[in-house]
C-alpha cells in the first residue's frame, strides 16, 4: 500500500474504525510503519476527540422535559385502547347508555308515543350494536367502490405521471419528482404536497415511512365531472396504500364505520381497509384504501404526519 | 388488567432505551430546526412517534441512531411548514446562538484556567464548524459527535454509504482548514 493509496483510500475510514478483515490489517501495516501516515491518523483522531469534547450535547430544558413525558403519558394511555380495546370501549359506552335510557323510561312511566318509537329506534340500534364485534354493514358507497377499484388497478404498477393538460412545466416537474423518489432522496413528500397544491387539490403526502411504507409517488387526475382529484401511492413490505382525494359536496360518512380516530373513519369494504377523512375547505373528501386489516391501518394512520394545509 | 400491566412495561422499555438519548436528540434537533420552540416541538413528535413505532425497534441495535433517523425523516416530511425557509434564511447568527447555549452549558468542575481554556476551544471548534457547508457539517456531527457508524449515518441521512465515507472525509479535511485559519486570526489578534 502506498501513502497516496492510504491517505485517498483509507484514512478517514481507519479514523473512524471502519475497516474490517484484511483492509483493516493492510492500514495498520501500513501506519506502523510510515511515520507521516501515522501522523495522519493521529490528527484525524485528534480532530474527532476535538469535535466530541468540545462540542456540547445540549440539555432538553426542564420544561419541555415534563412536557414530553407528559405527552407520552397520553400517547401511552391512548395506545392502550386502540384498536380491540376501544371496540369494547365502544360497545361498553353503548351499553351504559342503553341502560340509561331503559332507566329513565321505566322511571318516568308512560311516554308519548312519539317519544317511546325514537327510543325504540334508539334501543333496537344500540342493541343491534351491542351485540357483538360484527358491525353493521357498509352499504354500497360509490366513492368506495371508485377507491377500491384503483387500488386494484394501480397497486402493482402505479406510474406518477403528470396531469392530461399539462403543457406547462407539470410534466417536468412530476416526472423530477418521480425520480427523486426513486432516488430515495427524501424530500419528495413535500416536493409532491407542492405539486398538488399547485394542481388545487389537498396537500395530503403522509408520511408512513415509520410503519415500513414509501412514497412511490402521485398523479393528479380529473374526476368524471371534470373536477382535480388526487392519487397518492405508498407501497412497503406489507403491500400499498393508495390515498386518493376528490370533492364530494354530496358525500356523507356512511354507517358501519368500525373506528373512528381523531378525523378519521374506518371501513372494512369489499375485502378492503378504508379511512375516510372529510377536509374542511371546498368539500374534499380523501379516501385510504389498502388490503392490511383495518386494524393495522388504524395504526399506520395514528402514526403517520399528514403535510395537508387543508387541513 | 394484564393488558394494562403488558402496556406499563411496553412504555417502561421504551423510556429505559430512548429518553437517555433525549439530549442527543435535542441537540440535532436545534441544528435542524434553528429555534427552540421548532427543535422542542420537533423532538416532542420524535419521541412520540418512536414509542407508537417501538415495535419496529430491533433490540440490540443503536437507539440513538433509530431514534435520529426519525427524527430526520420527520424533519425531511415537512411537519411544519416554513422550517425550509428558515433553514435558507438562517445563517451564522444561529451558529452564534447555539455556541452561546451550548457553551453556557458546559459544566466543567475543573479549575478556572482549564475552563476557559476548554470554552476557548469550543468556541473555536464551534466557529470552525460553522463556515464549513451544512451537508459536511451534519454528517461529522452523526460521526464524531452522535458517534454513529456510517451505515447509520447513511439511514438517518437517507444517503449512500459511499457519500458518507466522502463527506466525512472532505469534512475533516475542510474543518481542519478552517481551524487553522481561525487559529492564525486569534494569533494575530492575541486572543
Amino acid at each position: 500500500m502506498t501513502c497516496r493509496d492510504y491517505i485517498k483510500k483509507f484514512l478517514t475510514v481507519h479514523a473512524d474504525d471502519e475497516l474490517i478483515g484484511r483492509e483493516r490489517r493492510a492500514a495498520d501495516s501500513h501506519v506502523a510503519g510510515c511515520i507521516v501516515c501515522r501522523q495522519q491518523l493521529a490528527e484525524d483522531r485528534r480532530l474527532k476527540a476535538l469535535i466530541r469534547g468540545h462540542v456540547p450535547i445540549t440539555r432538553v430544558p426542564a420544561d419541555a422535559r415534563l412536557r414530553i413525558r407528559s405527552a407520552l403519558g397520553r400517547a401511552s394511555q391512548s395506545l392502550d385502547v386502540a384498536p380491540n380495546a376501544l371496540e369494547g370501549m365502544i360497545y361498553s359506552t353503548l351499553r351504559h347508555l342503553r341502560d340509561a335510557v331503559l332507566a329513565t323510561v321505566s322511571r318516568t312511566g308512560p311516554v308519548p308515543a312519539s317519544i317511546a318509537a325514537i327510543a325504540s329506534v334508539a334501543l333496537i340500534a344500540i342493541i343491534t350494536t351491542s351485540r357483538g364485534p360484527s358491525p353493521i354493514p357498509v352499504p354500497a358507497t360509490p366513492a368506495f367502490d371508485l377507491a377500491v377499484a384503483k387500488f386494484d388497478t394501480l397497486a402493482e404498477d402505479f406510474v406518477p405521471t403528470a396531469p392530461a393538460e399539462s403543457e406547462d412545466s407539470h410534466g417536468a416537474y412530476y416526472a423530477w419528482v418521480m425520480d427523486r423518489d426513486r432516488a430515495g432522496s427524501g424530500d419528495e413528500s413535500s416536493d409532491l404536497a407542492r405539486t398538488y397544491r399547485e394542481a388545487g387539490v389537498p396537500e395530503e403526502v403522509f408520511n408512513f415511512e415509520p410503519v415500513g411504507y414509501g412514497l412511490i409517488g402521485g398523479q393528479v387526475a380529473e374526476s368524471a365531472d371534470g373536477r382535480p382529484m388526487s392519487y397518492t401511492m405508498y407501497r412497503g413490505e406489507k403491500g400499498q396504500i393508495l390515498s386518493i382525494c376528490l370533492r364530494a359536496p354530496e358525500m356523507a360518512a356512511p354507517v358501519g364505520a368500525r373506528y373512528w380516530a381523531g378525523t378519521h373513519t374506518f371501513y372494512e369494504y369489499k375485502g378492503h381497509s378504508i379511512a375516510l377523512t372529510f377536509y374542511p375547505a371546498e368539500h374534499y373528501i380523501s379516501i385510504l384504501v389498502s388490503r392490511e386489516p383495518i386494524n393495522d391501518l388504524l395504526r399506520d394512520v395514528s402514526v403517520a404526519e399528514t403535510d395537508s394545509s387543508n387541513s | 388488567m394484564g393488558k394494562s400491566r403488558s402496556s406499563r412495561d411496553r412504555r417502561l422499555q421504551f423510556e429505559q432505551a430512548a429518553l437517555p438519548h433525549l439530549d442527543a436528540l435535542y441537540t440535532s434537533a436545534l441544528r435542524l430546526a434553528r429555534n427552540r420552540d421548532d427543535a422542542e416541538d420537533l423532538l416532542q413528535e420524535t419521541v412520540l412517534r418512536a414509542y407508537r413505532s417501538f415495535h419496529q425497534f430491533n433490540p440490540g441495535t443503536n437507539c440513538r441512531a433509530w431514534l435520529l433517523t426519525i427524527l430526520y425523516n420527520h424533519f425531511r416530511s415537512g411537519y411544519r411548514r416554513g422550517w425550509r425557509e428558515q433553514l435558507a434564511n438562517s445563517g451564522d447568527e444561529f451558529e452564534q446562538e447555539l455556541e452561546s447555549l451550548s457553551v453556557a452549558q458546559d459544566d466543567g468542575h475543573d479549575n478556572p484556567e482549564r475552563i476557559v481554556a476548554d470554552h476557548s476551544a469550543a468556541r473555536l471548534i464551534q466557529r470552525a464548524l460553522a463556515t464549513i457547508p451544512e451537508e459536511f457539517r451534519e454528517t461529522l456531527l452523526l460521526v464524531d459527535l452522535q458517534e454513529l457508524d456510517y451505515q447509520e449515518v447513511a439511514d438517518v441521512l437517507n444517503i449512500p454509504l459511499g457519500t458518507v465515507k466522502s463527506r466525512v472525509s472532505r469534512g475533516r479535511a475542510l474543518l481542519r482548514a478552517a481551524l487553522e485559519k481561525l487559529a492564525i486570526g486569534a494569533g494575530k489578534t492575541g486572543t
